[in-house]
């Protein structure tokens, strides 16, 4: 069954869009990712300019991180005061980043932009948490010795704070720069920003990984909101029809992500992510450096 | 030129006068004036049905409104592909469409063919700013133009689908695609014989968003922070009742 979207002016398979959506939600749930960066791609792949593409992958995200904040809350997976810092560095970020858009959306170099940021960010990340996952598993340190965190230079900032269910007393400059990266990405590419700063709250942060993905997924939903409500204003390319439609097929995979998560093991979670995020770079890359079927693309502006 | 066309042609001039030609020697409509985009919209056809007083050969232009048109080249640079070069066209039509009963090359001559813009081919849009680019990219330009709407399936031409009925009736459909642009159409019917126009009909079609969707686009476009917090408000909504019957574990 087809139905047609409304702002994007197409119409789509329903159950193309369902599946897609429980897809990025089951990974979304397992990595506590916002899973824009994936859904993104994906919805152009289908065919959704990616100027929509960019803004209901926003909007999906608000629906499918309420949905795994809900979860991970019940299971008490959730550092409030920490997800507050990153929020409030998120707003920022993700206000520059849609203005970004702005730009250059109107030089028309946003996809190749996009995907360059990809690239870039994704293979980095992905190649470390790879490295550093595999040398865990395959070389099991005794716990127990283990401090609790290390100390480096950011334990000199000014303006600490005591983030007791982190069990954290950092600067807060740390966490809300964190947050603002996060949310920058979250303007610029449209995604949530999670695959960022699971990463940097396990490494940069050193908070404790159980309590990573509900943190992260808690401030997602405020950024993606402030997303959805920028791009909607400025750009009039959030299609609500299509962003419900993920969210439903999103909500039910992020459930089943969840589950399967809390049995995954901390270094094989990282492993698992780590080949995931490599992957979608050496997608975007490939896409980049293939030759195209057609050199020309066209962008039709009715007025 | 074949005997028998040539004999009828011969024919009809001397028993029909020149100047009953133009008006009552066509006559066509559309089974319907308005294309209305719900929400099960995939795409839709209409019914054309005309006479024609005169034999002769009949062409159906469907034109979509007038749009224009970013056609963007890339390049390769240090081993990526990059957008690097750009021409921007006014005056493109969203939607073109032809439909005839014969090649239009037999039809008529391609001076006849370009006047009424008749044939993908003959569409040539200004370019926005006119730059220099050459005359060769400016061709290339043009043909990627038309390639990419060939693609997206806005761009068609398509012979012989056109049904005659004895000798004066015939009818067709014009299918439109699930995303045909919104907007004013025109759909012009010619007759031809020996590659003259002999008569001519206009037709005129509004494709237009319909029932909740345009509601929807309607509000989205005036109101478009309400908009914004409703979207938000409606997924952060779907997103905790779905989360519901996971409650339990």
């Amino acid at each position: 069954m087809d139905i047609y979207l409304p702002i994007a002016g197409m119409s789509q398979s329903v159950a193309v869009l369902l599946v897609l959506g429980g897809a990025v939600g089951f990974l979304s749930g397992l990595f506590g990712v916002g899973g824009g960066w994936l859904m993104t791609p994906l919805l152009i792949f289908i065919g959704i300019p990616p100027s929509f593409a960019v803004a209901a992958s926003a909007n999906q995200i608000v629906g499918s991180s309420v949905s795994g904040t809900l979860a991970q809350w019940r299971r008490g997976n959730i550092d409030f005061s920490m997800g507050l810092v990153l929020l409030a560095g998120g707003l920022i970020g993700s206000g520059l980043g849609v203005w970004l858009f702005a730009i250059l959306r109107r030089i028309g170099q946003i996809e190749i932009a996009i995907s360059f940021a990809y690239i870039v960010m994704l293979g980095i990340l992905g190649a470390f948490m790879l490295l550093e996952s595999v040398r865990a598993i395959l070389v099991p340190r005794p716990v127990a010795l283990r401090k609790l965190h290390q100390h480096n230079w950011t334990h000199g900032l000014p303006f600490k704070m005591r983030f007791r269910r982190s069990k954290l007393y950092i600067s807060a400059i740390v966490p809300g720069a964190v947050g603002f990266a996060g949310g920058f990405l979250s303007g610029v590419l449209g995604v949530g920003g999670g695959f960022l700063m699971v990463p940097a709250m396990i490494y940069v942060l050193d908070m404790p990984v159980s309590l990573v993905p509900g943190t992260s997924l808690f401030q997602i939903i405020f950024v993606a909101a402030a997303v959805t409500i920028q791009q909607a204003v400025e750009n009039g390319t959030v299609d609500i029809v299509l962003a419900l439609i993920l969210v439903l097929g999103g909500v039910v995979g992020v459930n089943f992500g969840l589950h399967v998560g809390s049995r995954l093991k901390g270094e094989y979670f990282r492993a698992l992510l780590g080949m995931l995020v490599l992957a979608a770079a050496a997608k975007l890359a490939a896409d980049l450096t293939i030759t195209p079927r057609d050199l020309y693309s066209l962008e039709l502006r009715v007025p | 030129m074949r005997p028998l066309p040539a004999a009828l042609a011969v024919l009809a001039m001397v028993f029909v006068p020149a100047a009953a030609h133009s008006v009552e020697a066509l006559k066509a409509d559309l089974s319907n004036h308005l294309v209305a985009i719900t929400t099960g919209f995939t795409g839709t056809s209409l019914v054309l049905f005309g006479t024609r007083q005169e034999t002769g050969e009949v062409v159906i232009v469907v034109r979509g409104p007038l749009s224009r048109a970013v056609v963007r080249r890339r390049h390769h640079v240090l081993g990526f592909w990059i957008n690097t070069e750009r021409a921007t066209f006014d005056d493109v039509p969203a939607f073109y469409a032809i439909i005839s009963n014969q090649p239009l090359d037999q039809i008529a001559p391609e001076p006849i063919l370009r006047l009424h813009a008749i044939g993908i081919q003959y569409l040539h849009p200004p370019l926005h700013s006119p730059r220099d680019l050459g005359a060769k990219r400016e061709a290339a330009f043009r043909e990627a133009l038309v390639r990419r709407q060939e693609r997206n399936g806005r761009f068609f031409q398509s012979v012989g689908q056109i049904k005659f009925i004895g000798e004066h009736l015939f009818r067709t459909t014009v299918a439109f695609p699930s995303n045909v642009p919104v907007g004013t159409y025109t759909v012009e019917v010619f007759l031809f014989r020996d590659g003259a126009v002999i008569g001519r009909e206009t037709v005129p079609l509004t494709v237009t968003e319909a029932g909740v969707d345009s509601n929807v686009t309607q509000f989205a476009q005036s109101e478009a922070l309400a908009y914004a917090l409703i979207a938000v408000a409606a997924t952060a909504m779907a997103g905790w009742l779905a989360s519901l019957p996971f409650r339990t574990r």
